[in-house]
């Protein structure tokens, strides 16, 4: 992006955001149309799509959401599990920390309420000169790309209680974003340890307590987990 | 479904989701920097999106049904594409193309 051009200089907080919006934009319209489309043909009422894109606002955390509600997971287990899942924006509060810290009480709730994957990677690259206006920049950006993944969602939902189809298999889209999602974690932490773990401990849960798998399995991970940082050598 | 269940169910997993987003801000650096904190917020998550996977794998596995391969091999396609390619949108609609394009004309 060419931030030298005068065109851009003179455009308002607003403007860069929209500009800076749109690749996420195309990704969030056709996440939210599979979302409410899902929800929706699974048999769940589809104003509960809507409300879930507007309070939990966590692309994998909602898709997640239709399997556990199909399965009558309890309140425990919905909790945390993504909790766990979405544990990795730790990182991204802790480095927006002091960009967030002169924002208005109100403002810095909702920036950090939709500190989504996608808002953090794009309002890294691009920061305002006055504190001012780096506020309305990244509440803007972070309000366009929640109105995105809205907009996308109820496209979904309405297609799905008007057309009456089912798509069979599109249930898969939900293991299609875990892989994605551990391939890319995979290439970060460059560890086997965190997978060779989950899977032992998962494999165990699916075939030994079924009913409490993702809870017992994953308290267990954690366990093991904190097993090893608390034995790991203070300088390590 | 009960409306109940799913008004608190999405609560529930709204605040699970604002509280990993809120977690350095609320408890401040000196917490969120513990050296166990930042291990566990570097690979819980990987430990439970591999959960997930398998999670969403159970019921083949258990029946040990034909859906298994067919799903073990779209997964292979995904994770190709993911590694190659890099890109999410990509990875999952082909990925998802191939699998529901199986299950409806196979």
């Amino acid at each position: 992006m060419k931030t030298n051009s005068p065109l851009l200089n003179q455009g308002s907080p607003f403007g860069r955001a929209l500009q800076h919006s749109l690749p996420v934009c195309a990704g969030y319209i056709p996440v939210g149309i599979t979302f409410g489309l899902l929800f929706t043909q699974e048999g769940l009422p589809g104003q509960f799509a809507v409300l879930s894109s507007l309070v939990i606002n966590s692309g994998s955390a909602q898709l997640l959401s239709i399997d556990l509600f199909l399965a009558h997971a309890s309140l425990i287990e919905m909790g945390a599990m993504l909790f766990s899942l979405n544990l990795r924006h730790l990182f991204y509060g802790l480095s927006f920390l002091k960009r967030y810290s002169t924002f208005s009480p109100a403002g810095k709730a909702f920036g950090i309420f939709g500190l989504t994957d996608e808002v953090f990677s794009v309002a890294s690259a691009h920061r305002e000169e006055s504190p001012r206006q780096d506020e309305a920049y990244c509440l803007w950006l972070t309000f366009l790309n929640q109105s995105y993944r809205v907009i996308g969602t109820i496209l979904g939902v309405v297609v799905a209680s008007q057309a009456h189809v089912k798509i069979k298999g599109l249930e898969f889209v939900l293991t299609a974003l875990f892989v994605v999602l551990l391939v890319e974690q995979a290439r970060k932490i460059r560890r086997v340890f965190p997978f060779a773990i989950a899977l032992a401990f998962g494999v165990l849960g699916i075939f030994v307590f079924p009913k409490q798998m993702l809870t017992l399995s994953l308290a267990m991970s954690a366990a093991i987990l904190m097993i090893i940082s608390f034995r790991k050598k203070e300088s390590a | 479904m009960n409306t109940n269940y799913l008004l608190w169910g999405t609560l529930v997993m709204s605040l699970a989701t604002f509280a990993t987003r809120c977690l350095p801000f609320v408890f401040l650096k000196r917490f969120s920097e513990n050296r166990h904190v930042l291990f566990l917020a570097t690979y819980l998550p990987a430990s439970a999106t591999c959960l997930l996977v398998l999670y969403c794998l159970r019921r083949s596995l258990v029946n040990l049904s034909s859906h298994l391969i067919l799903e073990l091999g779209s997964i292979v396609v995904v994770a190709a594409l993911q590694l190659w390619k890099r890109n999410p949108l990509l990875s999952i609609g082909v990925g998802t193309a191939l699998y529901a394009g199986a299950m409806n004309f196979g």
